[in-house]
């Protein structure tokens, strides 16, 4: 056999291979869009149905929960995932309605069982899944979630522990945000979830960052400070304010910022110090939390800061000022400042026509 | 029966809503961002709007500014459906010329009840 015909023999092999493989990719085409065109045919009655249970009234929500109890494997699967996605938006009976249809389905044992696969995909599914349907038993599941090897898993698994309202979730949580910082959003995120079920363990991580002082530590306490203004927590004024003095900056900014979120006249005197502080950042941070809190005691220490050598913390007092009421506006208004000026214009802009 | 212009880019909460309020008889319009709803309300003038505020492009809240400066529109009840829950956005809200504000996650049929009271009211 000469060269011309072992040639000739691999290139008909290789086109043939080519065909093959085309015909095969074709094949698996035609086969998935006919299961995709079959599960749109099951799913458009069935999902009717799912959104019934989660719109009806009395009867109807009775009929439709007996239907999927009852419904097909296939009919299942069809709207599983869709069920999924939606039950997070709904409130009240419908929600649990729902629910209960889903762990009647095995949802439960199947997004369980996705959080051990090999497909972080599949992991942050079940995860997902787990924070959807929020049964206590699975809370040390998703704790786990939190040292999965993957990023995204990581960040699934820490929203959806948002679902449980469980003040034991909060430590884990907080070591593995304070250890990845890119996580800090997300952890906020479901702490807002948790809501004040969340604060005595935050306050506890606060006090014991203000003792420890530690790089560690300090990151955790900021981000506890931070979730404290967030879940309204007025009974940690005292821990925060503690938070302000005498601390590394950006933990005393974390602690301002949550001082103004809470809102309370009370933090007024604290802040107001912190408006002479050397570093700008800390005093623009006092000036915005001021105007948070919006008493009219703070239009005087505000009006002070309007001359500020820092164009940003000027900035922030005017802002300030602005929401302090009328005694504010006033200053505001019959000011030559330029940030006042600033300010004026602004307000006028958005005011309705 | 009402006409209804429903916009959100979550296509969950859009057949939900749309799904409940054409139960009750309501003829549904559903877009899925700001823009589309400002066109949609030009186009089928109808009777109330239901509006997500975070939208691709124009938000809800930028379109019930638009609605809300349109003499040819400005009649039109809005109600907000958002995730947005906090006193200053239901604030922010309001101030841009909602009529009601409804935050999610929601009960379908408190926005049905909410709906049809607002319909009762505007004529």
């Amino acid at each position: 056999m000469n060269v011309e015909r072992v040639a000739l023999v691999a290139a008909l092999l290789l086109v043939a291979g080519c065909v093959a493989i085309t015909l095969c990719l074709v094949l698996a085409r035609l086969i998935k869009d006919h299961a995709e065109r079959r599960r749109q045919h099951v799913r458009s009655s069935v999902w009717r149905v799912v959104l019934t249970l989660g719109s009806g009234e009395g009867e109807e929500i009775d009929e439709a929960y007996a239907v999927l109890l009852n419904a097909t494997p296939a009919q299942r699967k069809a709207v599983e995932s869709d069920a999924f996605a939606l039950l997070p938006k709904l409130r009240g009976d419908s929600r649990q309605r729902l629910s209960e249809v889903l762990l009647a389905w095995g949802g439960l044992r199947r997004a369980t069982h996705s959080t051990t696969s090999r497909s972080a995909v599949r992991r942050c599914r079940g995860y997902y899944r787990l924070g959807v349907l929020a049964e206590p038993g699975r809370r040390d599941q998703l704790l786990r979630g939190l040292d999965d090897r993957d990023f995204i898993a990581r960040r699934t698994a820490m929203l959806a522990l948002g679902s449980f309202p469980d003040p034991r979730v909060v430590e884990k949580m907080l070591d593995t945000a304070a250890a990845e910082p890119r996580l800090r959003g997300d952890f906020l995120a479901s702490i807002d979830r948790i809501g004040l079920v969340a604060a005595p363990g935050l306050r506890e991580h606060l006090a014991r960052a203000l003792e420890s002082r530690d790089e560690r530590g300090a990151r955790r306490g900021r981000l506890a400070a931070e979730a404290l203004g967030l879940v309204g927590a007025t009974d940690s004024v005292e821990v925060l304010e503690a938070g302000v003095a005498d601390t590394p900056d950006e933990f005393r900014i974390a602690c301002i910022n949550a001082l103004g979120a809470l809102g309370l006249p009370t933090s007024i005197i604290v802040l107001g110090d912190q408006l002479d502080h050397p570093n700008p950042d800390v005093r623009r941070a006092s000036a915005r939390a001021l105007g948070l809190i919006g008493a009219a005691h703070a239009v005087e220490l505000l009006t002070a800061v309007l001359e500020d050598d820092n164009i940003e913390v000027a900035r922030a007092a005017a802002n300030a000022l602005h929401r302090c009421g009328r005694p504010g506006q006033r200053v505001i208004r019959l000011s030559t400042i330029p940030v006042a000026r600033e300010v004026q214009a602004l307000t006028s802009l958005r005011a309705p026509a | 029966m009402a006409r209804i212009l429903v916009a959100d880019d979550d296509v969950d909460i859009r057949e939900l809503v749309e799904f409940k309020l054409s139960t009750l008889g309501h003829e549904i319009v559903a877009v899925n961002d700001g823009a589309a709803a400002v066109d949609a309300c030009r186009e089928h003038k109808p009777d109330l709007a239901v509006l997500d505020v975070m939208m691709p492009g124009m938000s809800g809240l930028d379109a019930i500014r638009v609605i809300r400066s349109d003499p040819a529109l400005v009649g039109i009840p809005v109600i907000l459906l958002t995730a947005r829950a906090q006193e200053s956005d239901v604030e922010t809200g309001f101030d841009s010329g909602a009529d009601d504000y409804i935050t999610k996650p929601f009960s379908p049929r408190e926005l049905a009840s909410r709906v049809q009271a607002l319909l009762a009211r505007s004529r």
